[in-house]
C-alpha cells in the first residue's frame, strides 16, 4: 500500500498513528494463528476512529499491538507508525515513553482492570506522580481535577474511596481520569463499555467524547456495535477474521455499506432491531393498544391459565455482618444502607402459557432473583412463585423435583454452564440420566435428535464444550434444557455473553422453538432490542420494583414509566 | 467496622475458648482409648513395677491420684484444675506440667520464629528472581525448587546438613544449645517444607497477578514492568500467602518436635516426643492445648491484619 492510501482522509491533517500492513500471529505449541493479517489504516489528529468487529476478529490485538501489551507468544510485521516513527521496533525504554507521553489507554472491563487495594486517587496519584512528576498538594490537586474531568461529582471524596466501593460506571471513569494523566494526543479505547449497563453506557460514552472534543484528543476505539461507532467515529473500519472488511467515514458506512457483513453487522446492532420493532408495532399499535389494555385487563382471568406466576413476592437479603452496600448515586459517601436489602419488592407478574415474557431490567434490578424464586433456589419472605400451577414456595423435595420436570433453565455464560469434561452426548443426556427417562438406546436416540432439533451436526456429539463456539455452546445448552420435554424454559440473559449476529441466529431458533413445541419463555435480559425480537409481554424491573409491564409493541413504542423510557433512550443509535 | 470490631475480637475469643476445649477433650478420649493403665505408667516412671504391689496398695495409690473415679468424673476434675493452671504433673519427670512447658518453650519458640524469617524471606527472594528474570531456563529452575523443597523429608534434610556443616566443615554444633551458632541447622531444618511451600504459592501468585487485566493495565498507563510489581503485583500476590502462613503454624511443631530431636534441643518438640512415646498423659494433653492455642492465636492475627492490607475484607 502506498502513503496516499494509508492516510484516508482526503486532505485532513497528516496521520498520528498511521497502521501498515500490520500482521500478528499467536504462537501455539502446535500452530501459529494469525490474529491480524494486512491491516492497514491511519488516525489523524483529533480524528475519532472505530474499530468493529465481532470477537475473534482481531480488533482488540490491534489495540494491544499499538500499546506494546501484547503477550510474548505474538510476532509482529508490518509497521505501527507513531508520529512516524515505528513503534513495532521500539525497545522497552522508547515504549514507555510513548505510553507516558502519547497514548492514553481505557481498557475494557473495569471490575478487573484496578487494583482492589489501593484507593482511586492513590493509584491515580502513582500515574501522575510518574508521567507529570508532580508532588505533594500540586499532585492531590490535579488527582482531584483529572477525576472531576473524568466525571466525578465529589473528586476529594471519590479519591479516598477504594475500587470495590465504586459502581462499574465510577470504576470506569477512574480509569478514564488515568487514560488522561500526561496529557496524550492520542485515546485508546477497549469496548470501554461492553461491562456496563445500557444508562451507564451512554453516560460513559457521552464522557469519552466530550474530553476527546474539548482537548482534540484522537481517539481508537473498538467496539462490537456498529451503532455505538456510528455514534461517535468520524470513520468506521470494519474487520472480520483479522482482516479489514471495509473502511471509511462513518455515515458513508453507514449509508452505503459495500459488503455484507457489514450490512449483517448493522442488522444485527440493537438499536436497529428495535427500530424495527418499533416500525412493526407501531403500525399495529393502535388496534394492539385497545387490545392491549383489554388483554391487561383480562390478565387477571389469564393468570389462571400462566406459565408462571410471582405473587407479592419479596425477596430481602440480610448483609453480613459490617458488610455494607454503596450507594451508587447522588452523594455516595459510601452511605451504609439499612442492614437489609430488599431485592425484589412486592412483584406480581405472571408469565402467559406459549409465549414470551422478558423481564427487563439493569444489573443488581433484582430479575435475576425473582428467576431464582421460580426456579425454588431463593424462598421468598412474602408471596409465592408458581409454575405451571404447582406452589415452588411451598413445595420443597419430592413434589419439586417431580414438578421440576415441567421447567427448565437456560443459563447466561455457556461456557460456564457446560462440565468441560464431558462430551456434549452426556451433557445433553444428564437430565434423562437424572429423572430416569428411558433406557440408554432410547436416550442415545433423545439425544441425537436434540442436537438435529438445535440445529447442530451431530458429530458435535463426540466433542467437549471448549472445542464449540459460544453460540454452539448455547445450542447444546438448550437442547439440554429441552431434554425432558419441559413447557417452560427460563432464559437467564442466554445471548448476552454472544456476538451479535450469532444472538440474532439464537433468537430465531428459540422462536422456531416456541412455535414448534408451544413453550413458554421467561427470558431475563437487559438487552431491549432482544425484547423486541422475541418477547410478547414485557416486564420493567427498577431496584426490586415492577415499575411497568404489558405488551411488548406497547411498552417499546409508548413507554409509560420514565425508567423505560430512559432504558430506550440509552440504546446506542436508537431513533438517530 | 469500627463500631464492631471489639464484638469480632469477643466472638474470636469465645470461639478460641471453644477450640482450646474442644482439642483438651479430644486429646483426653483419645489418650483414654489407650490400651495403657495409667498408675502402671506413673509408677514405672519412679522406677516401681505395679505387677510388685498387691491389690491393696494399688487401690490406694489409684485414691491418691484420683484414678478411682469414673472417667467422666476425672475428666471433670482434670478440666477443673485445667482451668485454674494446673494441667497436672508428668508420669515421667515428676513436674507440674505447666512449669515444665514454660522451661522449653522459649527455646523452641526462638527457632520456630527464627524459621519463619527464613522462610518468609527465602519465598519471597525466590519468587522475585523468578519474576524478573528473562531467561526461560533459570525460571523453569526457580519454579522447581519449590516442589524439591516439599519432597525432601526434613529429617533427611536434617542429617544432611549435620554431616556437611558439622561434621566435615565443622561450622555449627551438631547438637546442644549453647550460641547462636546451635540455633542454625535446627532453623533451616525447619525453614525449608515452610518456604517451599510458600514459594511454591507466591510463584503462582506473582504470575497470575502479572498477567491479570490490572498489571496489563497499570503497564499500559505508562508503568514499567518493575513499577508495576512493586506497586500492584507484591500486594495483591502476596495475601494469599498471608493466610497460608496461619495455618503453617500447625506443622511448626511437627517442625520442631524433628529439628529439637535430631539436634538433641531441650526444646518443646523433643519434650512432645518423649511424652508421646513414654505415655506421659498430663504432658501431651498440655502440649496439645498449647498447640492449639497458638494457633487459634495466629489465626486471630492474620485475620486482624487481612484487612489492613485487602479493604475489600471487612470484620
Amino acid at each position: 500500500m502506498t502513503e496516499a492510501t494509508t492516510a484516508a482522509p482526503a486532505g485532513a491533517q497528516p496521520a498520528l498513528l498511521d497502521v501498515v500492513d500490520l500482521r500478528v500471529s499467536y504462537a501455539s505449541r502446535r500452530r501459529t494463528v494469525d490474529a491480524v493479517r494486512d491491516v492497514t489504516f491511519a488516525v489523524a489528529q483529533g480524528e475519532r476512529v472505530a474499530i468493529v468487529g465481532e470477537s475473534g476478529s482481531g480488533k482488540s490485538t490491534i489495540i494491544r499491538t499499538v500499546l506494546g501489551i501484547l503477550p510474548d507468544s505474538a510476532t509482529t510485521a508490518g509497521q505501527v507508525l507513531l508520529d512516524g516513527s515505528d513503534l513495532l521496533k521500539a525497545d522497552d525504554r522508547q515504549w514507555l515513553d510513548v505510553r507516558r507521553t502519547t497514548i492514553g489507554f481505557i481498557p475494557q472491563d473495569p471490575q478487573t482492570s484496578l487494583d482492589p487495594t489501593l484507593t482511586i486517587g492513590r493509584q491515580l496519584g502513582l500515574i501522575i506522580r510518574l508521567k507529570e512528576h508532580l508532588d505533594g498538594d500540586a499532585l492531590q490537586a490535579r488527582v482531584e481535577q483529572l477525576l472531576g474531568e473524568a466525571g466525578f461529582d465529589k473528586p476529594a471524596l471519590r479519591a479516598r474511596q477504594y475500587p470495590h466501593e465504586l459502581s462499574g460506571g465510577l470504576k470506569q471513569r477512574a480509569l478514564i481520569a488515568e487514560s488522561l494523566v500526561g496529557n496524550p494526543r492520542l485515546l485508546v479505547a477497549d469496548e470501554p463499555t461492553s461491562a456496563l449497563d445500557v444508562t451507564v453506557q451512554k453516560e460513559i460514552l457521552d464522557r469519552i467524547d466530550e474530553l476527546v472534543r474539548a482537548k482534540g484528543l484522537a481517539l481508537l476505539m473498538v467496539t462490537h456495535d456498529l451503532a455505538v461507532a456510528a455514534d461517535r467515529a468520524d470513520r468506521i473500519v470494519v474487520m472480520r477474521n483479522g482482516e479489514i472488511v471495509e473502511q471509511g467515514t462513518a455515515s458513508a458506512i453507514i449509508a452505503h455499506p459495500r459488503q455484507r457483513y457489514t450490512i449483517d453487522l448493522f442488522e444485527a446492532a440493537p438499536a436497529h432491531r428495535l427500530d424495527e420493532a418499533s416500525a412493526a408495532g407501531a403500525s399495529a399499535s393502535a388496534a394492539a393498544d385497545t387490545e392491549a389494555e383489554e388483554a391487561d385487563d383480562a390478565a387477571t382471568d389469564a393468570t389462571r391459565n400462566a406459565a408462571v406466576r410471582w405473587h407479592g413476592v419479596t425477596k430481602q437479603f440480610t448483609l453480613r455482618h459490617g458488610q455494607t452496600r454503596t450507594a451508587t448515586t447522588a452523594d455516595g459517601s459510601g452511605a451504609r444502607e439499612s442492614r437489609t436489602f430488599t431485592a425484589v419488592d412486592d412483584v406480581t407478574l405472571s408469565a402467559p402459557r406459549g409465549e414470551t415474557l422478558a423481564i427487563v431490567g439493569e444489573s443488581g434490578s433484582g430479575k435475576s432473583t425473582l428467576l431464582k424464586i421460580a426456579l425454588g433456589l431463593e424462598k421468598p419472605e412474602h408471596g409465592y412463585a408458581e409454575v405451571n400451577g404447582v406452589n415452588i414456595t411451598k413445595t420443597g423435595g419430592r413434589a419439586l423435583r417431580e414438578a421440576r420436570r415441567t421447567f427448565q433453565l437456560v443459563q447466561q455464560n455457556p461456557f460456564g454452564s457446560l462440565d468441560p469434561t464431558k462430551k456434549i452426548s452426556s451433557i445433553v443426556a444428564e437430565p434423562l440420566n437424572a429423572f430416569h427417562e428411558g433406557d440408554r438406546a432410547s436416550r442415545r436416540r433423545r439425544v441425537a435428535e436434540l442436537i438435529d432439533r438445535v440445529a447442530l451436526p451431530a458429530n458435535v456429539l463426540d466433542a467437549k464444550p471448549k472445542e464449540l463456539s459460544g453460540g454452539q455452546c448455547q445450542r447444546v445448552a438448550i437442547a439440554r434444557a429441552l431434554a425432558i420435554r419441559p413447557n417452560t424454559l427460563f432464559l437467564d440473559e442466554p445471548v448476552s455473553a454472544l456476538d451479535v449476529t450469532v444472538q440474532s441466529q439464537i433468537i430465531d431458533l428459540l422462536i422456531d422453538l416456541q412455535h414448534d413445541l408451544g413453550l413458554s419463555y421467561v427470558f431475563v435480559t437487559h438487552d431491549l432490542s432482544v425484547v423486541s425480537q422475541i418477547a410478547h409481554r414485557v416486564a420493567v424491573i427498577e431496584h426490586g420494583r415492577l415499575v411497568e409491564q404489558g405488551p411488548v409493541g406497547r411498552v417499546l413504542t409508548h413507554p409509560a414509566h420514565d425508567y423505560t423510557k430512559r432504558l430506550l433512550a440509552s440504546v446506542p443509535g436508537h431513533h438517530r | 467496622m469500627r463500631t464492631s470490631k471489639p464484638w469480632y475480637v469477643l466472638g474470636r475469643i469465645g470461639q478460641a475458648v471453644l477450640v482450646l476445649w474442644a482439642a483438651y477433650t479430644v486429646c483426653y478420649i483419645i489418650l483414654n482409648l489407650l490400651p495403657a493403665d495409667p498408675l502402671a505408667l506413673l509408677l514405672q516412671a519412679k522406677g516401681t513395677d505395679i505387677g510388685s504391689l498387691n491389690a491393696d496398695q494399688i487401690a490406694t495409690l489409684r485414691h491418691t491420684y484420683g484414678l478411682d473415679a469414673g472417667p467422666v468424673q476425672q475428666y471433670l476434675t482434670m478440666l477443673l484444675a485445667a482451668l485454674h493452671g494446673d494441667f497436672g504433673t508428668s508420669y515421667t519427670l515428676g513436674q507440674p506440667v505447666l512449669p515444665l512447658i514454660a522451661s522449653r518453650v522459649s527455646s523452641t519458640l526462638a527457632i520456630s520464629l527464627l524459621a519463619l524469617v527464613v522462610a518468609v524471606a527465602l519465598a519471597f527472594a525466590l519468587a522475585f528472581a523468578a519474576v524478573f528474570t528473562r531467561s526461560r531456563v533459570i525460571r523453569n529452575v526457580l519454579g522447581a525448587i519449590p516442589v524439591i523443597g516439599m519432597s525432601v523429608p526434613s529429617f533427611w534434610v536434617a542429617l544432611l546438613l549435620m554431616q556437611v556443616f558439622s561434621f566435615s566443615l565443622g561450622w555449627f554444633p551438631s547438637m546442644g544449645m549453647q550460641g547462636w551458632k546451635s540455633l542454625v541447622l535446627p532453623t533451616v531444618t525447619m525453614a525449608i517444607p515452610t518456604s517451599a511451600l510458600l514459594g511454591q504459592l507466591l510463584l503462582s501468585e506473582f504470575d497470575a497477578v502479572l498477567e491479570s487485566p490490572q498489571a496489563v493495565v497499570a503497564k499500559a498507563h505508562g508503568l514499567s514492568r518493575t513499577q508495576v510489581i512493586l506497586h500492584h503485583v507484591v500486594k495483591n500476590a502476596s495475601l494469599p500467602s498471608l493466610t497460608i502462613l496461619g495455618l503453617l503454624v500447625g506443622d511448626t511443631f511437627t517442625g520442631a518436635i524433628i529439628a529439637e530431636t535430631i539436634f538433641a534441643r531441650q526444646g518443646l518438640g523433643m519434650l512432645i516426643q518423649q511424652a508421646v512415646t513414654q505415655q506421659d498423659v498430663p504432658v501431651v494433653q498440655g502440649a496439645v492445648v498449647l498447640a492449639a492455642g497458638a494457633f487459634v492465636l495466629v489465626n486471630l492475627i492474620v485475620d486482624l491484619i487481612y484487612p489492613l492490607l485487602d479493604p475489600r475484607i471487612r470484620i
